[in-house]
């Protein structure tokens, strides 16, 4: 390999993995807003997640148990979330903001706590770095989407499970079902609260593992305050644009991660730019996109109106 | 909603003697006691996370209650933590009580901020002129940032929820690139503006504390807000297109203008905030200086149910909860994130009990959506 392909290679290799938590979250927020549930607390999962992977890291000394940890962190944040949003029918809107005000008290609070200044020493190989056999060997593309870490696979693999299952499934009509007209479906017998409720936790999952992603992948362990640092709202933006469609989810959000890495790898390219400008261009390419295409499209009717009972269109 | 079922005369009789009741028993209006309740509910809550930690609750509260309103200086302090919060808010109040989802008081305080120290590096030092020139160049830049997500919406139809949102990073990440470039004094490593001179920015009022004109000039925008919200054709138009668009429309009333100054307004006073933390606070430009002041901003005005009194009110909750936990930091090293805990918990309470009043029939929260 020339040295431009080895540059070009690193610089996708880059975008791809800066993409893995924004992704992760803008599939979770694709489930949660199909079913009709505007989750603005996305932000405050995701800062759970981290922190219980750095917590779980720190007292297991094993990447993947924090990995796993992080994801049952965002499950339990999206419990207390959803309390409020689904089964309380509190305003999305607000639960949302104050959630994430909460969640970044809560996790700051929790490192300056339980976390020492600096992760247990350890390797971390087994999250970071999976090469796929043969696919890896492939000039520039191997090592840009076949050496990644078995976190970007599971999320490659579960956006086209999401996709199979809104399109072709029972759950998936009935998740669908639910953003759509949630009054209908409970005069037809379904359980409207607890798909939401179930909805929301899955977001929390999968939000909960971004973060971890964030902390045990990107930096090594290390939780910082406010880590997430507006992916979350990058997230939800994401998952908006692409129509709430899990396909279209995963190329946006590899896209963006592509603008992120102009910031390390740029100067090889030949393109200048100061980092926080760069760190901007995701916000700013998500919102041009959203400008230039309109809102349009199918969003889900019952979008951000809590059910009640008797309050149907 | 339910059919109209024919009402029997002794049956309305019932319901309006109800109705009388239960306006009679509620002296203290239903959502404002929800509030307190929320409040109430949270700040013990709070003692309940000291107690657990395994902190002297006793102490801490006399180190809180005395930190933050203990004497002159905590009070200015609060003051001064209040000050932010509270534009941020009323900017977000007058936009959604138009109908305008502003969820941007980040992104437009940033901009303030960057807009007070404009005419200072374009002009230098011009004496008296120095101070009006930033404070009106700073409300311009937040108006600015403001009316972007206004035009988005009359033009292309954008959702102000997902611009305002995205925007907010936009700012911060522009402000971080300022101070780390164009605006960083040449051999400065330091990522922060040089420092305004002393004619050009809010002085202490009082010697020994904090307390800017910053403070006062915030308490009169909410005032002159609630002014404009109750008693001027404005106020009333912006009301209207706010609770029912298609009356506006009906009415032959142009709703995009309504639109247009309600989110250039409230930019202008999201601005405000970050342009008086500057010129009264930082006295420069500074990265990091707000640390999520904007969606502070934006749970107070929701906890004070878009109403620019409860929104000093609660504004000076958050600056008191603000001061005591540094109080609390410095006195009994208890973490400072307590104060973010505290200024989460009220609102996600708050937005609990009125989803579950909600459920029983009654609303205590009027939205616009």
């Amino acid at each position: 390999m020339d040295i431009n392909s080895v540059t070009l290679a690193l610089f996708l290799a880059g975008g791809v993995r800066l993409c893995v938590p924004v992704l992760l979250a803008a599939l979770g927020e694709v489930v949660s807003e199909r079913a009709g549930v505007l989750t603005i607390g996305l932000e405050g999962l995701m800062l759970f997640g981290a922190v219980a992977s750095a917590v779980g890291l720190a007292s297991t000394g094993s990447p993947v148990a924090a990995l796993a940890i992080g994801m049952l962190g965002g499950l339990l944040a999206a419990a207390v979330l959803s309390l409020g949003t689904v089964l309380a029918r509190a305003n999305q809107i607000v639960m949302g903001i104050g959630f994430n005000l909460f969640a970044i008290g809560v996790t700051s609070l929790i490192r300056q706590l339980m976390l020492a200044s600096a992760p247990p020493a350890g390797s971390m190989r087994a999250v970071t770095m999976m090469k796929l056999p043969w696919l890896a060997d492939l000039p520039v593309v191997g090592r840009a989407l076949f050496s990644q870490s078995p976190v970007f696979y599971i999320a490659v693999l579960l956006a086209v499970a999401l996709w199979v299952m809104l399109r072709f499934t029972r759950l998936g009509l009935l998740l669908r079902g639910v953003g759509e007209n949630a009054a209908a479906l409970d005069a037809a017998g379904q359980p409207v609260l607890s798909l939401r409720f179930g909805a929301t936790l899955f977001t929390g999952l999968l939000a909960g593992l971004g973060g971890a992603y964030l902390c045990i992948v990107a930096s090594g362990g290390t939780f910082i305050d406010n880590m997430t640092a507006g992916r979350g709202y990058l997230a939800i933006a994401i998952a908006i644009f692409a129509r709430w469609m899990p396909l279209r989810a995963l190329l946006v959000a590899i896209a963006l991660g592509l603008l992120e890495a102009l910031q390390f790898q740029g100067q090889y390219l030949g393109i200048n730019i100061p980092a926080p400008l760069l760190m901007a261009t995701p916000f700013v390419v998500a919102l041009i996109a959203w400008i230039v295409m309109g809102r349009g499209g199918a969003a889900p009717a019952d979008l951000g109106r809590p059910f009640l009972r008797g309050e149907g269109r | 909603m339910s059919k109209p079922y024919a009402l029997k005369n002794a049956d309305f009789k019932r319901q309006l003697a109800q109705l009388r009741l239960l306006l009679t028993r509620l002296s203290v209006p239903l959502s404002l006691r929800v509030t307190l309740a929320a409040f109430i509910g949270s700040v013990l809550l709070g003692l309940g996370l000291i107690a657990c930690l395994g902190f002297p609750v006793s102490a801490a509260v006399r180190v809180a209650v005395e930190g933050s309103f203990g004497d002159a200086r905590s009070i200015a302090d609060t003051l001064v933590f209040m000050t932010p919060r509270l534009l941020v808010a009323i900017g977000a109040l007058v936009a959604i009580r138009g109908g305008m989802f502003n969820l941007g008081g980040e992104g437009q305080l940033q901009m303030g901020a960057i807009g007070a120290m404009l005419p200072y590096l374009a002009f230098g030092d011009i004496g008296p002129w120095l101070l009006p020139l930033a404070i009106l160049s700073g409300a311009l830049c937040g108006a600015l940032w403001g009316v972007i997500p206004a035009v988005l919406k009359l033009w292309r139809g954008a959702d102000e929820i997902i611009v305002t949102l995205l925007m907010n990073f936009i700012a911060i990440y522009f402000l971080k690139y300022l101070v780390q470039g164009p605006m960083r004094p040449a051999g400065s490593t330091f990522n922060m503006s040089a420092q305004l001179p002393h004619g050009g920015v809010f002085l202490p009022l009082i010697e020994g504390t904090r307390l800017h004109l910053g403070v006062l000039l915030a308490v009169l925008v909410a005032i002159a807000v609630w002014v404009m919200l109750q008693h001027s054709a404005f106020g009333l138009k912006l009301r209207a297109s706010g609770q029912s668009p298609d009356f506006v429309r009906l009415q032959g009333q142009s709703a995009s203008r309504t639109i247009l100054a309600s989110m250039a307004l409230s930019g202008a006073i999201g601005g405000l905030a970050g342009t008086f933390e500057v010129l009264g606070v930082q006295y420069r430009l500074i990265e990091g200086f707000s640390s999520g002041l904007g969606f502070e901003g934006l749970a107070v005005a929701f906890l004070a149910g878009l109403e620019p009194f409860g929104a000093i009110i609660v504004s000076l909750y958050f600056g008191a909860i603000n001061n005591a936990a540094l109080a609390l930091q410095s006195a009994l090293s208890i973490p400072a994130a307590l104060a973010d805990v505290l200024s989460g918990l009220p609102i996600l309470l708050l937005a609990v009990i009125s989803g579950v009043m909600l459920t029983k029939g009654r609303s205590v929260w009027t939205s616009t959506r």
